[in-house]
């Protein structure tokens, strides 16, 4: 019965209703409260649909819950063996000798996840101004739906259309005009350095830049569209050009959602597992080039996860999916406060 | 030159330069698009469709154990997920509404929704793959569900917030026990949008890749035993475009055409009730 | 075109996008230095009008003027005028307070720097006079750099007149300045616009008579889209030439 007692002291107790909250339809306040009140004044079939539609409810923090236990579970061994924090900075990826360590997988992730926000963000405010600024009205509507069914395009179609067409292309004309133009430039030149392949971090983050322009586009968009019509008219009314109201008075005001969005985009980034997965290589390695191969964690769970043959491996494994767990919750939980409090600042 | 000729200037650089990033966004949209017409088209064949898989490297056969079993396992997900995922946003939008533990299951519901989905496959695989010894198809929808649910609860809490109070209450005054309320007179006026937010989590799950590789694996061969491991058409085009052979990689284009397609219809038209439902009233 | 007039409004009509004729053959013209009041029931046109003084209507697509708008003997309705010039002459001032996301110094500061204006020391100065001339210095010197938000909606609504004051416009436009105030504000933000008229030119749209007769020097009188009578405010208010006038002076309608 944990719903029914869920339900009871929220709807019982005036004292935690806030301003917001509708009257309850049964109860009014001067009537007995308590658990027993609660069954007594229902329906039996009120009672079970509420208990129902409460369990209901109450199975999403289950799942959550469930899959920090069980994830935290079955990264015991590796937990054990390597370290809570040793497992993190070890670079060791070795499963003939059994030694396991998620420095590569967080690299991987890592770069291929701050490379994509570098080039999916000036993209995708220049197409949330465009959409909200800038379009003719009777354009602002098919575009921002093209931007959107981009979202809607299968990892997996990204991933092959990214091995059999982007990467080829980076390998033949974009990684060696990037060589030729910064490659004997001193410490940059080094994140070129290398025979471009196109199955890459670059390649990599380029595919996965394409993928999350739409989801920070969007809540940009929304962010923009939120800005008075008056404030943006004063400044017209001072002599300013669109690009100067855009600029000095848009941005200005919507940067807390803009940055909400982005931070969104992070947590999308992080865990996206097949549009990488194809073009990544699965080198188990920190490199100091863009034209090299590495290992995400996604990519490495996507591709070593059915062939762990040991119970360290798989345990290893685990303990990889529990720490994306972990930093991808942390960063959408702070994604989306940042997104509350814009929400909260528009209202006031 | 002016200052003001300057400043001119610099404004049409800055809006040309986002009307260029509005023409990468489309730019991308339709070099991908047309990608895989042009490499999937010829592969869309009847066969594709009605025969099971040539032995690797052999020509002709078709991909039916997949378009089942992606059907099959797209199935139960959604059976399992809507109804749990509806009830849950009633719970939010009525018996809890306005409660801050609502808002937190809410927020929490809205994260869940950008989790790693390859997460959700290892916990299935630790909940419901390695107990049993084997890979099924349960194991894949019971992940595809988990996925379906949030979403599901999110948009219908939304959809029972846009119902006005003023309806339930004129039930309420009718002498209707709240559940009846919701049943008859809430249901009805937010059908429309629950049925919508459904049909995009079908669009959402359908391309899932990640969470099957573990759970339902893959089946070279047709099954429609969902007790047993089963192919999907997103994990085949994981095979085949990884495999060697290039009859594989047009079958994977052709299937990755075919559920391209699909999701991108659902989501076109799932936008299209919302729009026609919502705006012109 | 008489010697004193600054605007002259000659036989303006004007559609909007959807295709509403919200202004029918208007013509009027505001003297310098003096303060126009425009009233009359919403939906009149008044608001309509103002905006056409700084061509804010051509922010948004398909809005269509027709007739002329004199402005130092040229028409500022025809295609070549440069807006961001006229935008700088012609202020304005809305229902709402606008206050920028930036520190007071900085809303204030913000036109002159769009004109190009960085000297540190003159900016200070130039700031520090508009705030004077906006009755805000007193209350807000020391602290410049903090975010304009945090000011009352009086105070905001004088921000706004010392930002539009500080690129020294020669026409200030008014829209229901006090709609969105408390009757103290009100009566400084009224003060202010009677002491400003000896520097620009002001036109304000109000839906308050009484503000119209305390402090505007010429009042005109829209209905449906026409000037249904303009003159003296004195004699608008007293001796009304039009039934109409009178009926809505006296409150009978509107």
């Amino acid at each position: 019965m944990e719903e029914g007692g869920y339900i009871k002291p929220d709807r019982d107790d005036p004292g935690t209703g806030e301003a917001t909250a509708l009257p309850g339809p049964v109860l009014s306040r001067a009537e007995p409260r308590g658990l027993a009140a609660f069954f007594r004044r229902r329906s039996p079939v009120d009672v079970l649909f509420a208990t129902l539609t409460g369990a209901a409810g109450v199975f999403i923090i289950v799942i959550v819950l469930g899959i920090l236990g069980v994830l935290l579970s079955e990264s015991v061994l590796s937990i054990e063996k390597f370290g809570p924090i040793g497992f993190i900075f070890s670079t060791e990826w070795n499963p003939v000798e059994e030694l396991f360590g998620a420095a590569t997988g967080l690299f991987g992730t890592a770069v291929t996840t701050v490379l994509a926000l570098v080039f999916a963000i000036p993209v995708a405010l220049g197409i949330a101004i465009f959409l909200s600024e800038v379009s003719p009205n009777f354009l602002k509507g098919p575009i921002g739906v093209a931007i959107e069914l981009l979202a809607a395009i299968p990892s997996i179609v990204f991933g092959m259309w990214g091995l059999f067409t982007l990467a080829p292309i980076m390998a033949d004309h974009v990684e060696p005009a990037l060589q030729s133009v910064f490659g004997d430039i001193p410490v940059i030149g080094q994140l070129f350095a290398g025979t471009p392949m196109g199955i890459d971090l670059f390649t990599a983050s380029v595919i996965l830049s394409i993928m999350i322009v739409p989801f920070a586009a969007s809540i940009s968009r929304d962010a923009f569209n939120l800005t008075p019509a008056l404030v943006k008219e004063s400044a017209y009314g001072l002599g300013a050009t669109k690009w100067e109201v855009i600029r000095d008075v848009i941005l200005p005001h919507a940067r807390l959602g803009v940055f909400g969005g982005i931070v969104l985009s992070l947590g999308r980034a992080l865990g996206e597992t097949m549009a990488v997965a194809f073009v990544l290589g699965n080198n188990h390695q920190i490199t100091s080039s863009l034209f090299d191969g590495a290992a995400s964690i996604t990519v490495t769970l996507a591709n070593e996860f059915t062939e762990a043959d040991s119970d360290t491996y798989l345990s290893a494994l685990f303990h990889l999916a529990l720490i994306l767990f972990v930093f991808s919750l942390v960063v959408l939980a702070l994604a989306k406060y940042i997104l509350l409090r814009a929400q909260r600042k528009e209202r006031a | 030159m002016t200052g003001q000729q300057w400043r001119k200037l610099r404004g049409y650089g800055g809006l040309s330069l986002s009307t260029l990033a509005a023409a990468l966004g489309l730019f991308w949209l339709f070099f991908i698009l047309s990608d895989v017409v042009i490499h999937g088209i010829g592969a869309l064949t009847p066969e594709l469709f009605m025969k099971d898989p040539a032995p690797p490297g052999v020509a002709g056969g078709g991909m039916r154990n997949a378009f089942v079993g992606q059907l099959l396992i797209t199935f139960f997900a959604t059976l399992f997920g809507v109804p749990l995922g509806i009830l849950g946003g009633t719970f939010l939008a009525e018996y809890a509404r306005g409660k801050g533990f609502a808002r937190f299951i809410s927020i929490l519901a809205d994260i869940m929704v950008s989790v790693p989905s390859i997460v959700i496959g290892t916990f299935v695989y630790a909940v419901l793959v390695r107990p049993l010894g084997h890979f099924s198809g349960w194991a894949g929808a019971a992940a595809l569900a988990l996925i379906m649910i949030p979403v599901v609860v999110r948009t219908t809490e939304d959809m029972l917030t846009l119902v006005p109070w003023s309806q339930r209450e004129a039930a309420f005054a009718l002498g209707a026990p709240y559940y009846k309320v919701i049943i008859q007179v809430v249901y009805r006026g937010a059908a429309t949008g629950i049925l919508t937010g459904v049909l995009l989590s079908v669009a959402r799950v359908s391309g899932e890749t990640a969470p099957l590789l573990f759970t339902s694996f893959n089946n070279a061969y047709y099954s429609a035993d969902m007790g047993q491991p089963i192919a999907s058409l997103t994990a085949t085009i994981f095979q085949y475009a990884m495999g060697p052979f290039e009859e594989w990689h047009t079958q994977a284009w052709a299937a990755s055409l075919v559920i391209t397609l699909f999701i991108l219809i659902l989501t076109v038209a799932g936008r299209a009730i919302i729009r026609w439902r919502y705006s012109h009233r | 075109m008489t010697p004193e007039s600054t605007l002259e409004v000659k036989n303006l009509d004007f559609y909007y996008a959807g295709g509403v004729h919200a202004l029918k053959a208007v013509s009027l013209y505001a003297r310098k230095h003096s303060v126009t009041a425009l009233i009359g029931p919403s939906g009149c046109g008044k608001t309509t009008l103002l905006r056409c003084f700084n061509r804010m209507h051509d922010l948004y697509p398909g809005n269509r003027y027709e007739g002329e708008i004199l402005y130092g003997g040229r028409n500022i309705l025809s295609r070549d005028v440069d807006l961001i010039d006229l935008r700088s002459r012609v202020g304005m001032v809305f229902q709402k307070p606008t206050p920028f996301p930036m520190s007071i110094f900085d809303n204030i500061a913000y036109g002159l720097k769009l004109k190009g204006l960085r000297k540190r020391s003159e900016l200070s100065e130039r700031v520090e006079n508009a705030l004077r001339g906006a009755a805000l210095w007193d209350e807000v010197k020391d602290q410049l750099g903090k975010s304009a938000y945090r000011l009352s909606g009086g105070q905001q609504q004088r921000l706004v007149i010392a930002r539009a004051l500080a690129v020294e416009p020669e026409v200030l436009l008014f829209d229901e300045p006090t709609s969105a105030l408390d009757p103290i504000s009100t009566a400084k933000i009224e003060e202010l616009v009677v002491a400003l008229k000896r520097t620009v030119t002001i036109i304000i749209v109000t839906h308050n008579m009484q503000q119209a007769a305390r402090i505007s020097d010429t009042t005109g009188f829209f209905m449906l889209g026409e000037l249904i009578e303009i003159g003296d405010t004195d004699r608008i208010f007293t001796n009304p030439g039009n039934k109409l006038t009178e009926d809505y002076i006296t409150g009978r309608f509107g």
